[in-house]
């Protein structure tokens, strides 16, 4: 039943979406080509071609200024809009779109209409994998300016070992004295549980609940850098109501580079980062280690076809709280795989290769991965999948490579 | 109790004057519905029906976006409200309209696509490529046409995904906002016999 009103789900929301995104390609003005981009606010108006001023953020102004010259697309001028929208927290965003001073140009306008305040609800992630269950998350953000206060609950069984489920609540500041500095504080509240496996393997490590506090900042180097420090306080309460309480204390350094090029036929976009978590007994922590997570993504896009890399890797060295181990086996990692299956402590060594074809809403990938702790023999594992993919929502059939069997995986859901 | 209906100005005599009209006011919608037949196909044809309406007109220009349609022809084979139809054909239609040449474009994806036409020429491009196959019915027999065309806002679409997901309170609000002059639809019913239509030549040999 789970499976059928998941399937319902997604198959009613996915032509919605793609209708958006089919129709542009019958759209008699994408012929013409763009010649000026203005965006105007409360009481000010900006060409981007000739003025300089604060008012748009450097990255979106430079994502501004890259339409200029290229064929009228108006997917793109959706994303820009959305982009002002979130930047100025605005109420809407109108474009009009103008013949130009020269013949076959035209010239885009920008409108934004902000609003002080606003208030939103929304659904951030839901995943459904046939081997694991359900995970999701909804979330409710009040926004002042550039302050935003968000409250939710999740239930998520994919990402870590155990399924956390609890409370959300954090603070936003995008622009903390320029719009390149962001701030945000988090405070969490989950409860655990764990799979029948992990708590064969192992019953001292397991906790209960654990509460987060989290401090992150955030800054933009350039346009595709941006640096993050930031601190993790966390306290783990464990299954043994008479085991003290331990604290998982870190510091938290993070690094990721974002470059997109493109020309008349094909768009790369590159992406990758390095997040570095470090525990140590000085921050007043009963857990001392390093955990490194590297990831790099590659996307080629032309036309209708997308070919995607995605590698990720890690190296997790001292004693750490089970949440931090990695695992692979899940709605995005080794897919149609139970990470329980593979190693249900998790790994301190990672790696794992997605490749992914995809034409039109149809997608198709392949992956490969191991995990393993230092010292152990690494053994490879793979597994094929197709499926359908429009915007976040993605519905695939996931099959696990191994001998003598074919045990497909259904996986539904969004943001994923 | 016998005052109430005088003091809002709605009498019993105008309530079963505004109930009888009802009934008139179907008719008159039949009336400007009738169905073309080219021997395999069967064409929708409601001069009455604008759906490139001032509003929408005036967004594409202002946009330069699109504006797409989506139009469902159903045949019925009795008369009960609950029965499902023998026959269907949906359609959906794209229209843009070019800022420098000032004419308008019309596609149905996959199908084919119209350049260069007017407001009245788009709506009549479209009605004209509109159609049911009508292979296996019985000439003789009474069937029932339901036609129905309505505009989907895209841009409503866009605004359901928020910064982080799904936004509910997009959502909420888009779905729960009344079909009116921002999502305009149109309805037409009619009966009919296949051997009481006037056959015609020269339509695209399109089964819907």
């Amino acid at each position: 039943m789970k499976f059928v009103w998941a399937s319902v789900l997604l198959v009613a929301g996915l032509p919605l979406l793609a209708a958006g995104t089919q129709d542009s390609e019958f759209n008699v003005n994408t012929r013409y080509t763009v010649e000026d981009v203005q965006v105007a606010g409360d009481g000010w108006t900006t060409h981007l071609v000739s003025d300089k001023d604060s008012h748009i953020s450097f990255h979106l102004r430079q994502d501004l200024l890259a339409l200029i010259g290229q064929k009228l697309n108006t997917s793109a001028l959706d994303d820009v809009a959305r982009r002002l929208r979130k930047e100025f927290r605005a109420r809407t965003v109108e474009r009009h779109v103008l013949r130009g001073k020269s013949p076959q140009t035209v010239q885009v306008v920008f409108d934004i209409e902000v609003r002080p305040a606003r208030f939103d609800l929304a659904v951030p992630k839901f995943a459904y994998v046939s081997n694991q269950g359900w995970n999701g998350a909804g979330e409710a953000t009040a926004t002042i300016y550039h302050h935003a206060f968000t409250g939710g609950v999740v239930s998520d069984g994919d990402e870590l070992l155990e399924r956390y489920t609890g409370f959300q609540a954090r603070y936003e500041n995008t622009r903390l004295f320029t719009d390149r500095l962001h701030f945000r504080f988090e405070y969490d509240d989950y409860h655990e549980l764990w799979h029948d496996r992990t708590r064969v393997e192992s019953v001292t490590d397991l906790y209960r609940a654990r509460q987060i506090v989290e401090p992150v900042l955030t800054y933009q180097i350039a346009r595709p850098l941006s640096l993050s420090l930031g601190a993790s306080f966390e306290q783990l309460q464990p299954i043994d109501p008479a085991a003290h309480i331990e604290a998982a204390n870190a510091v938290i350094l993070g690094a990721h580079f974002r470059y997109r090029t493109e020309n008349a036929v094909d768009e790369q976009l590159f992406d990758s980062g390095y997040d570095l978590r470090s525990g140590a007994h000085t921050l007043a922590s009963d857990f001392a280690y390093n955990r490194h997570h590297f990831e790099f993504r590659y996307t080629w896009t032309r036309g209708k076809q997308t070919v995607m890399d995605d590698a990720i890797a890690g190296v997790l060295t001292g004693r750490a709280p089970l949440y931090e181990r990695f695992s692979l086996g899940n709605s995005s990692t080794l897919r149609g795989w139970n990470k329980y299956e593979l190693d249900p402590l998790g790994g301190n060594r990672m790696l794992h290769n997605a490749v992914e074809y995809r034409y039109g809403a149809f997608q198709a990938f392949y992956d490969l991965g191991a995990i393993w702790d230092a010292g152990e023999a690494v053994i490879a594992r793979s597994s094929i999948g197709a499926g359908i993919r429009e915007g976040p929502f993605s519905i695939a059939v996931a099959i696990p490579m191994r001998d003598g069997r074919i045990e497909p995986v259904l996986i539904v859901g969004m943001n994923y | 109790m016998t005052e109430r209906p005088r003091a809002t100005g709605f009498t019993r005599r105008s309530w079963l004057l505004a109930g009888l009209a009802i009934p008139l006011f179907r008719a008159r919608a039949a009336a400007n519905f009738a169905l073309k037949y080219d021997g395999d196909n069967l064409y929708p044809d409601a001069p009455d029906i604008h759906f490139l309406t001032p509003r929408v007109v005036a967004r594409l220009r202002d946009s330069a976006d699109t504006q797409a349609f989506i139009s469902e022809l159903k045949i019925f084979g009795g008369s009960g409200p609950d029965e499902p139809p023998i026959r269907q054909a949906h359609a959906r239609l794209v229209v843009s309209y070019s800022l420098w040449e000032e004419t308008f474009t019309v596609a149905i994806p996959g199908i084919r696509t119209q350049q260069g036409l007017s407001v009245q020429q788009a709506e009549a491009w479209c009605f004209e490529n509109l159609a049911v196959s009508a292979a296996g019915l019985d000439p003789s027999k009474p069937y029932r046409m339901r036609f129905e065309l309505r505009s989907v806002r895209r841009t409503d679409l866009n605004r359901v995904l928020g910064d982080v997901g799904i936004s509910l309170v997009n959502m909420i609000d888009i779905f729960s906002r009344k079909a009116g002059a921002d999502e305009p639809n149109w309805s037409r019913e009619l009966s009919f016999r296949l051997m009481d239509l006037p056959r015609i030549t020269g339509r695209p040999g399109r089964h819907g």
